[in-house]
């Protein structure tokens, strides 16, 4: 008899699931879930807090970032130490060890989850210094030139 | 009927991952099965000696997309006993709770899988639904459904909030209710136990003489789990007991995963009840002294064991994996033999295979000889970049 | 007007054109039930459509071992069997297009065509999967098809006459068979799942098995045929039943008296698509909640628990019969 009763009790989950319950998927272009807070969607790099220690391009696992250093003569005539990052995000693995190791808190993940790009070179972020064409940065707008 | 040779794989659709078995049938009975693997392999431990201890962990975490949090765990407290580092309370319990986690999930999928092996499509979508759940949580606790990058060494990266850990409770008690459910599909429905119960049967002495390892070996009664024989991370403030069954046939296996599910549950239920509050990170040095250690956990599919050296720099000089689906290979060709075809599916993926963990590679510089050459690392990864 | 008749018949009503395209709705109905039963979204109505025009616009290959002839055939057969079979079973009326004293042996032996062609498909296919697949075809018939009979036989010995028309046209009093032959009736039910190699009984095509063995090799236009034939025996296989069990177009409570000939046509019409769409909601839960069985399994399974009840029914009619007779 226990063989007859996980049957119907088979039937009535499905029954249950027709009639009852909503879907469980989405239809995503039109409805979309909110990605949770610590979720490591596009990056964001702040060169105004980057102190150029370089730690995250030697943590980073998929050889992403390269620090871009420059001596720049200010007016005074002494010598500043500026420059920034480069990411080549084709590469990135989202894993977040860059954030993790920053001391200045200039590499953060946003939620932004839809990346994908038709070609590999919109993929490199290469502004951020003032040397560089504000042009260059068309790939990732959160970067603040 | 003459007897017929035919392959499973590399490409197949019973096999999530690219490996080839060969068969010789005889009607519907299977006399013979070999194995032959090697179709994706990506010198992941040869890699790990050209890079630093940081990078080598997101690389260890890619050895398997399903128990990668057990690789990082495993990975870092390697680590840490080379370096000679304390884990904090909290971390631990953090540490610990991902562990669950990510042995709910799998799990999970692994009875979603095997629903699907045996045709019970419906078990599949239901269980995947459910799964939902624990990825959800992971997602929250981690930022990431996959890939969580959660242990660091020294610790954890994230901790878990008050608002979280509620959350997490409201989650797993849904989840237990199900599981239990699952338990009671898997026990009493009928088609199910015509295809669980008495396929690809491996007795425990086989299991002890193949060297099965976790649930593999627990579902032919051989009580061995590391978090009990040899304890780690805080499982022993927890209650909890191994689970075993002696049906050492698919069912068993099958229970034996169902049950540690809902095990899982009540064990993270009492960790987030009584972890301290806490550090989550302590401070890993750079460079690691000289020296050797080796660590193991209970990962999903069983025992894995990482072995680090050190020579003193900030790169491993040698990273050494044995993964548990390499232990289980043996047995399941044992499974194999004497079973029917339409067993196939269901009696090898009832070890939870994971090929990619697995693949180990050997050049022959002649086929006939056997005689084996060394690959420099140029050559790798020259090989590796081909196209 | 003799040419172009009978052409009509078999090519577009109540022939291929109609079979196709009823077929394609039952079996957008059959996956949306499946995916709802599962929690899923399902597929829109147009893409059972879709799919087929998907699969007769892409490439032909003829393995270079197979039997180029039997392999180009065997899915032509199948669903010309299936075609023809509609010939013969009631739709709008309880009369059917042809009918003659006997054609219940015809529908159901044209009804074993598709599943030979199978064998056939996939024994010249030159594939160890299919070859497989094939004994597996011949070895489930086996189960199913004695069963089949013995449940088709059933109402048929109740109504006295071995001619579909006949049998519906006795129900046409409102006693629908399914009263006189109800274990008949579940076991017909069951068999048609295994003749239509369903879950629990798809153990011919198995995919995570054999690769959904005989039909493993084909590709493009005769797939689409393959596919074809099975929607269509999908139709026929339920409209067979429902002509046999369920009344077939007839329905309770409507004034049929007062309708004229044309109203009643579409009526029955619409009665027996109800119908046929009821029992493909029971293939439909069958297929959600049950596994894969094992070929061994089902033929002993089937015979004990499909054949043995299928015996007693017929023989408690033929006794009844008798006993009333007498």
């Amino acid at each position: 008899m226990a063989q007859k009763y996980t049957i119907a009790a088979m039937a009535m989950e499905l029954m249950e699931s027709l009639l009852l319950r909503k879907r469980a998927t989405v239809l995503y272009p039109v409805e979309r879930l909110t990605p949770p807070e610590r979720f490591r969607g596009r990056l964001r790099y702040d060169p105004e807090a980057c102190n150029l220690c370089g730690l995250c391009q030697r943590d980073c696992p998929a050889d992403v970032i390269n620090v871009v250093r420059k001596r720049v003569e200010k007016e005074d005539g002494t010598k500043e130490l500026t420059g920034h990052l480069e990411f080549e995000m084709d590469r990135c693995i989202f894993c977040g060890q860059c954030s993790h190791s920053c001391n200045s808190n200039a590499i953060t993940f946003t939620r932004e989850f839809e990346l994908a790009q038709p070609d590999r070179e919109l993929f490199m972020m290469k502004s951020g210094g003032p040397e560089v064409d504000e042009g260059e940065c068309d790939a990732d707008p959160d970067v603040s030139p | 009927m003459a007897k017929l040779s035919f392959p499973v794989g590399p490409q197949h659709p019973a096999l999530k991952e690219p490996e080839n078995l060969r068969f010789t049938v005889d009607g519907e009975l299977v006399v013979d099965a070999d194995i032959r693997i090697g179709y994706v392999h990506r010198s992941i431990e040869r890699s790990c000696s050209e890079r630093n201890y940081v990078q080598d962990m997101y690389l260890c975490e890619r050895v398997c997309g399903i128990c990668s949090n057990a690789h990082t765990l495993c990975y870092a407290m390697t680590c840490e006993k080379l370096a000679d580092i304390e884990v904090p309370e909290r971390a631990q319990y953090i540490r610990m709770l991902m562990h669950e986690f990510e042995r709910i999930h799998s799990h999970l999928l692994w009875l979603g899988v095997a629903g699907h092996e045996v045709g019970f499509e419906t078990l599949f979508m239901y269980v995947w639904r459910d799964r939902e759940i624990i990825q959800d949580i992971l997602e929250m606790v981690s930022g990431n459904r996959g890939h969580y990058a959660m242990t660091t060494l020294g610790g954890v990266r994230y901790d878990i909030t008050p608002e979280m850990a509620d959350r997490i409770r409201e989650g797993l008690k849904v989840l237990r209710q199900r599981a239990e459910r699952y338990a009671d599909i898997a026990t009493t429905e009928a088609t199910f136990l015509k295809r669980a119960s008495g396929v690809g049967v491996a007795s425990g002495e086989v299991c002890r003489s193949l060297g099965a390892a976790g649930p593999t070996a627990r579902g032919s009664g051989v009580p061995f789990d590391i978090r009990t024989a040899f304890p780690y991370l805080k499982y022993h403030t927890v209650e909890w007991q191994v689970r075993t069954s002696e049906l050492c046939d698919v069912l068993g296996r099958t229970l034996v995963r169902v049950l540690e599910v809902i095990d899982a549950c009540d064990i993270c239920l009492q960790a987030l009840d009584i972890m301290p509050e806490g550090d989550i990170q302590a401070r890993f040095p750079r460079k690691v002294p000289e020296g050797e250690a080796i660590a193991r956990v209970e990962a999903q599919r069983g025992e894995l064991i990482y072995y680090i050296r050190s020579d003193g720099s900030d790169v491993p000089a040698r990273v050494k994996i044995r993964t548990p689906t390499l232990a289980n290979l043996p047995v399941s060709l044992e499974m194999l033999r004497g079973g029917q075809i339409a067993d196939i599916p269901i009696a090898f993926a009832s070890i939870d295979p994971c090929f990619s963990c697995t693949d180990r590679m050997v050049v022959l510089d002649d086929a006939h000889t056997g005689e084996a050459r060394q690959m420099t690392w140029p050559e790798l990864v020259k090989l590796g970049r081909q196209r | 007007m003799q040419v172009v008749t009978p052409l009509f018949h078999v090519l577009v009503f109540p022939g291929f054109l109609f079979l196709v395209a009823f077929g394609l709705f039952v079996s957008w109905v059959d996956r949306k039930l499946i995916a709802k039963f599962q929690n899923r979204v399902g597929p829109p109505i147009l893409q059972p459509f879709a799919d087929l025009i998907k699969l007769l616009a892409k490439e032909d290959i003829i393995p270079e071992h197979a039997d180029r002839a039997m392999f180009a055939v065997a899915p032509l057969i199948a669903l010309a069997g299936v075609v023809a079979s509609i010939i013969y079973i009631p739709l709008w009326a309880p009369v059917a297009l042809k009918a003659f004293s006997g054609d219940l042996i015809v529908v159901v032996y044209l009804l074993t065509l598709p599943a030979f062609a199978l064998f056939l498909g996939g024994w010249y296919s030159a594939n160890p999967f299919a070859t497989i697949g094939a004994t597996r075809v011949l070895s489930q018939l086996f189960g199913y098809e004695v069963p089949f009979f013995l449940a088709c036989l059933g109402p048929a010995i109740a109504a006295g006459s071995w001619s579909i028309s006949e049998i519906t046209r006795a129900q046409d009093n409102g006693l629908w068979l399914i009263s006189a032959a109800p274990l008949s009736f579940a076991v017909a039910m069951i068999a048609l799942i295994g003749k239509l190699e369903r879950v629990p009984f798809d153990i011919p095509h198995a995919k995570t098995e054999i690769v959904t063995g005989p039909e493993v090799e084909y590709t493009g236009r005769r797939l689409a045929v393959w596919k074809l034939a099975f929607l269509s025996e999908t139709i026929v296989g339920a409209a067979l039943i429902a002509a046999l069990f369920l009344g077939g177009p007839h329905m309770w409570g409507l004034p049929y008296q007062a309708m004229p000939a044309w109203l009643t046509a579409i009526v029955g019409m619409v009665v027996l698509a109800v119908k046929i769409l009821l029992i493909v909601f029971f293939l439909s839960l069958a297929q959600a909640a049950m596994a894969r069985i094992r070929i061994e399994q089902m033929v002993q399974w089937c015979l004990l628990w499909l054949g043995i009840p299928a015996l007693i029914n017929m023989g408690v009619i033929a006794f009844v019969i008798r006993q009333v007779g007498a």
